[in-house]
Parts: C-alpha cells; sequence; structure tokens
C-alpha cells in the first residue's frame, strides 16, 4: 500500500484519536473532524503577487460572502488550484493562469478601469460579460475557474453540514419518507 | 527466518493458506479454530484493521481533490483507473498498473488488491445464494462440465458461513435464489416496491428484492465476538470500515484466527510455487520470495489451501512444475487455465419516474434492490443460453442551479431542491460461458520484479454475450415502460472483461479427472493434500455475486480436510 500517503494523512491528523470499537452507538462525528479549517489545504501555485490578488477577488466576486460564508472563506481559491494543478497538463496549467492577468485587460477595455478597482456591481458586470464572452481561451478560463469554485464551495464543510445536510454517520436509510417542504 | 535458518522445524506447520482474501481469511479461520498450526501468506504489505485504514474516518472536505485522483496518476495506471475504487480515498488498496504488469492479447482489465484482506477490502459486499438451477445450468445447457456439488450439499455450509459473516436480507421465498441467515433487511424504496409488485402481478419469476449484503443490521453476539458493530451506513466501505459494518477479512476472520494461537500471519510472502515431493507423491510446502528482501524461504505443510484469487491461483499452480508435473501441479490433463469466465457487466438502463412527487429516501441506502436471474429459468428460452440477474436502483437526487455570477449564483447554490422526479437505473450481471479458447498461460519469457513469469490472458465475449446483452436491453426497456417509468436511455459500455472483478475459474472442479482439476471437495485430484477454493475453482459462473459461494465452500473444503486427516490420508 501506498505508504507515503498513509503517513501525510496520519500526520494530518490523529486518526484514531475519538474511536472506540465494538459499540453500536458510535454516531457522533469526533470532535476533531469538525475543526478543520482552509488552512489545511496546500497553498498551491505561487503566482505573481498582482495575479494572487486579482485570482482572490474573482472569486470572492463570483461567490461573495453575504449573511453567509463565501467563497474565500472557505478556502475555494486554494481548492481551485490544488485541482487546476494536479488535474490538468502542464500546458494547460500555464493557459489557465495566463488568463488572470488577461481579466484586467477585460476590465479596462469593457469597463476603463482595473478589475480591483471597479465596483462590486461593476466586477460582477464584469465576470457576467467574460462568461458570455467570444475569446475561447478566455471562456475556458472562466467556465474551469466557475466549475472549480463551485465544486469547492458546494463540498466545503460549511456547506456540507450546513446546507447539504450532510452526516458522517446517519445510522439509517429510510426508503420512502415524505418530502420536506 | 530464511532458509539459512538451520531447523525447518521451525518452518514447519500443519498447513499453509496461500492468500488473505475472502476465501484465504476463511480458510484460516477454519483451519486455526479446528486446532492446525497454520500460516497464512499474504503477497502484500499487511493491513491491519482499522489502524490501517489511513482515510476512514475522513470527511469529503479533507481530500484535497474533492476524491478525484490527479492526472498523473491516472495516465501512470490506465488499468486502475476504470475502476470505480481507484480514487483519492482507497487508492492505497488497488494494484498499481506499473508495479504488476501481465500480458493481454485482447483488452483484459484485471482489477487486484495486493494486501491482507485482498480484495475483501474493496467488494460490493453483495451476497446471493446459488440455486439448484444454477448447480444445474451446465448440465442442463451442456457446457463447461458438471458440477460435482448440489446446492443441497452446500446449503449447510451457506447458513454456516452468513451467521458468522452477517448478512441482511429478505426472506423471498424464491426458488431461483435460495433464503439464507438473514439479520433484517435494508429497506427498498417506495419505486423499488411498487416494481417488484408491478412484476409480481405481470410476469412469471420476475422479482425486484431488496439487496442481500454483507453487512451488519441487527448484531448477534457471534459479531460482538469480532469486535463488529452494526453497520453506520456510512458508504465509504473501501476505505475499510471502523466499525466492522461489512464483511472483510481483516475485520472478521483474520483477527479470529490469529485468536486461536495457532496461527500466524506473514505479510509480504509472495509464492513462488508449491513444493512436490516425488517419493511421497504429495505436496510438501511452498516456495516463497520475499516481497521486499527478495529472499527465497521454503515454508512446509502437511496441507495447503490455495486462495491466492482466481487467476493467480491458476499462474501459482502453472508454475509449480516438477518432473511429476511437467505443466504443473495437478495438470495432467492441461486444462489448467483454460475455461475461464466472467460476469457481463456491460449494460445498463435508466429512466426517471413521475410516481410518488411527495416521497423520498433519507439518510443514507446502502444498496438498491436486485432482480435474480429469470431468463431461462426453468428451461431454454432464447437463442443464447443462460441469463442475467440485474441490479435495480432509485433515488431521487438533490439539485442546484449553476447559472449567474455573485449573488445571483450563490443563491441558486443554496436553493437545494429535491428533484420532482425519481431517477431509477438498472445494471445487467450476465452469466458467461467458461470455454476451452479463453485462458490464461505463463508467459515464460517475461518475469516479473520476483523472478515469476508474467500472466498472459486470452479471452474475449462471444457471440452468446452479444446476444444476451441485446436481450437484457429489450426486456428491460420494456419493462421500464410497462412500468410507467420515461426518459428511458440504453447504455453499452463495452467495457473489457476483468472490470467486472468477477473472473472465475482456471482450476475447474468436476466429477472426472479427465476433464477437470479439482474434485468434489476442492482437492486437486492428482493431488490430494492441495485444495483450492477460491474463484479459481468456478465451473461455471451463473449470475450471483460469488463471493459467498466461495466462503461456503471454503469452510466445507476445511472441515473435509481436517476429517481425512485424522484419518490419516492426507
Amino acid at each position: 500500500m501506498d505508504r507515503e500517503l498513509n503517513i501525510n494523512i496520519m500526520k494530518r491528523r490523529d486518526l484514531l484519536k475519538n474511536l472506540t470499537l465494538g459499540t453500536a452507538a458510535m454516531v457522533a462525528i469526533p470532535a476533531w473532524a469538525k475543526n478543520w479549517s482552509a488552512n489545511d489545504l496546500p497553498t498551491g501555485k505561487i503566482l505573481a503577487p498582482s495575479d494572487e490578488a486579482l485570482f482572490i477577488d474573482i472569486i470572492d466576486t463570483l461567490i461573495p460572502k453575504t449573511d453567509t460564508p463565501g467563497a474565500i472563506e472557505v478556502g475555494v481559491d486554494k481548492f481551485v488550484k490544488a485541482m487546476i494543478d494536479t488535474m490538468h497538463t502542464e500546458d494547460d496549467q500555464r493557459v489557465f493562469y495566463a488568463q488572470i492577468p488577461v481579466v484586467d485587460a477585460f476590465a479596462k477595455r469593457k469597463q476603463g478601469s482595473a478589475f480591483s478597482s471597479l465596483s462590486t456591481n461593476e466586477k460582477v458586470e464584469c465576470l457576467g460579460m467574460i462568461e458570455k464572452n467570444e475569446d475561447a481561451t478566455l471562456q475556458k478560463f472562466f467556465k474551469t475557474l466557475k466549475n472549480y469554485s463551485i465544486q469547492g464551495y458546494t463540498g466545503s464543510e460549511w456547506y456540507m453540514t450546513e446546507k447539504a445536510g450532510y452526516e458522517y454517520a446517519p445510522g439509517y436509510g429510510h426508503g420512502c419518507v415524505d418530502v420536506e417542504q | 527466518m530464511t532458509n539459512k535458518d538451520k531447523s525447518s522445524k521451525k518452518r514447519k506447520y500443519d498447513a499453509i493458506v496461500i492468500g488473505s482474501g475472502i476465501s484465504g481469511g476463511w480458510a484460516a479461520k477454519e483451519l486455526a479454530e479446528k486446532g492446525l498450526k497454520t500460516l497464512i501468506l499474504e503477497r502484500g504489505p499487511d493491513v491491519k484493521h482499522i489502524i490501517d485504514y489511513p482515510t476512514t474516518t475522513m470527511q469529503p472536505w479533507d481530500f484535497e481533490h474533492g476524491l478525484n485522483l490527479p492526472l498523473k496518476e491516472r495516465e501512470e495506471n490506465p488499468i486502475a483507473s476504470k475502476c470505480y475504487i481507484f480514487k483519492e480515498d482507497a487508492k492505497q488498496f488497488v494494484v498499481k498498473d506499473k508495479e504488476h504488469p501481465y500480458v493481454q492479447d485482447k483488452p483484459f482489465d484485471w482489477i487486484r488488491g495486493y494486501q491482507v484482506g485482498g480484495k475483501s477490502l474493496l467488494w460490493a459486499r453483495e451476497t446471493q445464494r446459488w440455486s439448484h438451477l444454477d448447480f444445474e445450468g451446465p448440465g442442463r445447457d451442456g457446457f463447461a462440465v458438471e458440477w460435482p456439488v448440489t446446492y443441497d450439499e452446500l446449503a449447510p455450509w451457506y447458513s454456516y458461513v452468513e451467521k458468522f459473516a452477517g448478512i441482511t436480507g429478505n426472506k423471498d421465498g424464491l426458488e431461483s435464489l435460495p433464503d439464507g441467515e438473514f439479520m433484517k433487511p435494508f429497506e427498498q424504496s417506495c419505486v423499488e416496491e411498487y416494481f417488484d409488485k408491478f412484476l409480481q402481478k405481470n410476469y412469471e419469476n420476475r422479482r425486484a428484492i431488496i439487496a442481500r449484503k454483507a453487512h451488519i443490521t441487527d448484531p448477534q453476539d457471534i459479531h460482538t465476538q469480532q469486535g463488529r458493530a452494526r453497520c453506520m451506513h456510512r458508504n465509504l466501505c473501501q476505505r475499510g470500515c471502523p466499525y466492522g459494518g461489512y464483511f472483510s477479512s481483516n475485520a472478521s476472520t483474520i483477527p479470529w484466527a490469529l485468536n486461536t494461537g495457532n496461527c500466524t500471519l506473514r505479510a509480504d510472502s509472495v509464492v513462488q510455487s508449491i513444493i512436490y515431493d516425488e517419493q511421497k507423491g504429495k505436496a510438501v510446502g511452498v516456495k516463497v520470495i520475499d516481497r521486499i528482501s527478495k529472499e527465497e524461504i521454503d515454508f512446509f505443510a502437511d496441507i495447503i489451501f490455495v486462495n491466492a484469487a482466481a487467476m493467480n491461483t491458476t499462474a501459482l499452480l502453472l508454475n509449480s512444475t516438477s518432473s511429476r508435473f511437467p505443466n504443473g501441479i495437478g495438470n495432467d490433463n492441461e486444462l489448467m487455465g483454460t475455461h475461464i469466465a466472467f460476469h457481463n457487466y456491460r449494460a445498463r438502463v435508466s429512466g426517471s419516474y413521475e410516481g410518488f412527487p411527495d416521497k423520498t429516501t433519507s439518510g443514507r441506502r446502502v444498496g438498491g434492490s436486485y432482480m435474480p436471474r429469470w431468463r431461462n429459468l426453468y428451461e431454454q428460452e432464447t437463442d443464447f443460453i443462460r441469463g442475467y440477474a440485474a441490479g435495480f436502483s432509485t433515488g431521487k437526487g438533490e439539485y442546484f442551479g449553476r447559472d449567474g455570477v455573485g449573488a445571483d449564483l450563490k443563491n441558486n447554490l443554496l436553493d437545494r431542491q429535491t428533484g420532482g422526479a425519481w431517477h431509477v437505473g438498472s445494471h445487467m450481471m450476465g452469466e458467461t460461458i467458461p470455454k476451452a479458447s479463453s485462458k490464461l498461460t505463463l508467459d515464460k519469457s517475461k518475469t516479473d520484479e520476483w523472478g515469476i513469469p508474467l500472466i498472459h490472458f486470452d479471452l474475449d465475449y462471444d457471440d452468446n454475450d452479444e446476444k444476451m446483452v441485446k436481450d437484457y436491453l429489450e426486456n428491460t426497456v420494456d419493462m421500464f415502460e410497462k412500468a410507467g417509468f420515461t426518459n428511458i436511455r440504453t447504455s453499452d459500455s463495452k467495457q473489457a472483461p476483468g472490470l467486472d472483478i468477477h473472473e472465475m475459474g482456471g482450476v475447474r472442479m468436476g466429477k472426472d479427472p479427465k476433464t477437470s482439476l479439482l474434485n468434489k471437495y476442492n482437492q486437486l485430484h492428482e493431488c490430494k493434500n492441495v485444495f483450492v477454493t477460491d474463484g479459481a475453482m468456478m465451473t461455471s459462473t451463473s449470475t450471483q455475486n460469488p463471493s459467498l459461494t466461495y466462503m461456503a465452500f471454503t469452510a466445507r473444503a476445511v472441515d473435509y480436510a481436517v476429517k481425512e486427516m485424522k484419518k490419516g490420508n492426507l
């Protein structure tokens, strides 16, 4: 078996800390499982500071913080990088990251100002235009970014436990219950 | 300990079990419980229950890539990557392509688990008994050879292993799928119940019953004694279960065997061959290559159980040559390695059902429903022989919108809805016919890291399989339409043999030593102290998930072996 994986994971958390055996009443989620934070994810590719700031700004605009957490708070930026850096060829990675400053150029061309200087509404408008723009490379960048952002956001601890009703060990599987209104 | 050690007595046991997967674990448990000093040899590393399940308690958001495997790993493992188990959470239990190469004439996607527990950590846990109709198949339809064992002979052993392993199911009273020793069943969905009633009303012999699985739903003393508890419906079985909620060698038979004090487990022990003694006229031990040090070590025993998984068991016997057995031990008729078969999992049908709009499922369901074989059940009905079982699953998905940017997108993501219609799905599990041309040979020109010849596969689907796929699709669509399902879609994945992970045969059982390799007690006809009780023994495949049948045959063979030893016959 993959010892490296094993060790890495064991390092990350004391795996069996809260597990006891031989009882059927082990439904509770171990305390540590609730304490995960976005800081546990790897930092990912180091970008130029201006690109990094813009990357964060784009994702923050895409799924903003309101009275509930936004994408950045749950670590979506790190998740997107983790996916780009491992699920794509090196060529595709380069093409992806090279599109970040293109968003700025797009904002300047269409709205007369750098992305970061736009108002929240203008930023939303800018990304809306990018989603529908005709440059295939820029459009693909945005589609990839949006898909991974949605995957990261809806897969985050906050979303899964608070919004998707995720239970670690439900202990049951009913076949026919009323749909909750 | 190596061969350099003076005393070979230290390396002498009453029994050796080669392999620690689902059947090897059972062999070890039974042998050790009956007081035999038993050695289990496992080619891979140890996997201790719970301790060596590194991902088992991880939450979905703990995985860096949402369970997806990096491109590099997928590219390095084109075969393993086809398997649904090979994901971020369980990849450590699946053999990597490069480490254990093999040769294929036609594509054969061989999925393996080289560790203590083998694939028992990873299996789908479906446990259906064979019926007399299955055992009588080859005789009735004139293929392979007749089984030397009847359902009635095996039935008590099914009961025996079911009680210990822990099987959930419903007593459905079907001749085609005999009832077992069941703990309370999982629940069917409203749509599965509806479909079952529809089938009963409109057809003979067609049912959709709740899946029978090796999960503990109502722990009995025998399960508590194993340190196993009720299934908590996590559906993360492939990581290893911290509750021991499903049956695996790791959670059940191996610790049980070790606790007897009669059993030793040696991991990292690649068995190269079985040693045959010409004077004694029987097998006396095995030759092991240490996986890590590559040292050669011989171990000795009075009886040997070969449970290395069907294809590896066959290859190991073929590689065990001597002047008495130049073609492999017990292989006088040169049939060893032929008549390999598997299950045909290519076809699927899916659709929607608008009924029960205000109902859904809750918690997490562990299994769906199961349609036992109905085609050609009592008589030949079609222009192909045998038939298929099918999985039948239903559910209501939750969904959310993905449109927009900013607050609009976020509102969409947070507005989760339960789907209006149910989705329904069926997948085929077809019997394939063992043929002389479907075979495994050793490629002596190529060897692995341990100097052992590579396995060379030569098998494929045949015309019977193609006709069966067509029949399954036509009939399932017809049943779905008549049941009122809509949006019906069919697919034929054309997946290569092997991906079903139900490869069987190579050392088949039979009545006649001229046409089979094993007798009715799983002994090699020509070398009676060697027993084969894994998938290699299978004379035919029928449609049931095979593991439960391996367990029953193994317990029965050990019982016989020990009785024969006591009589001085082995």
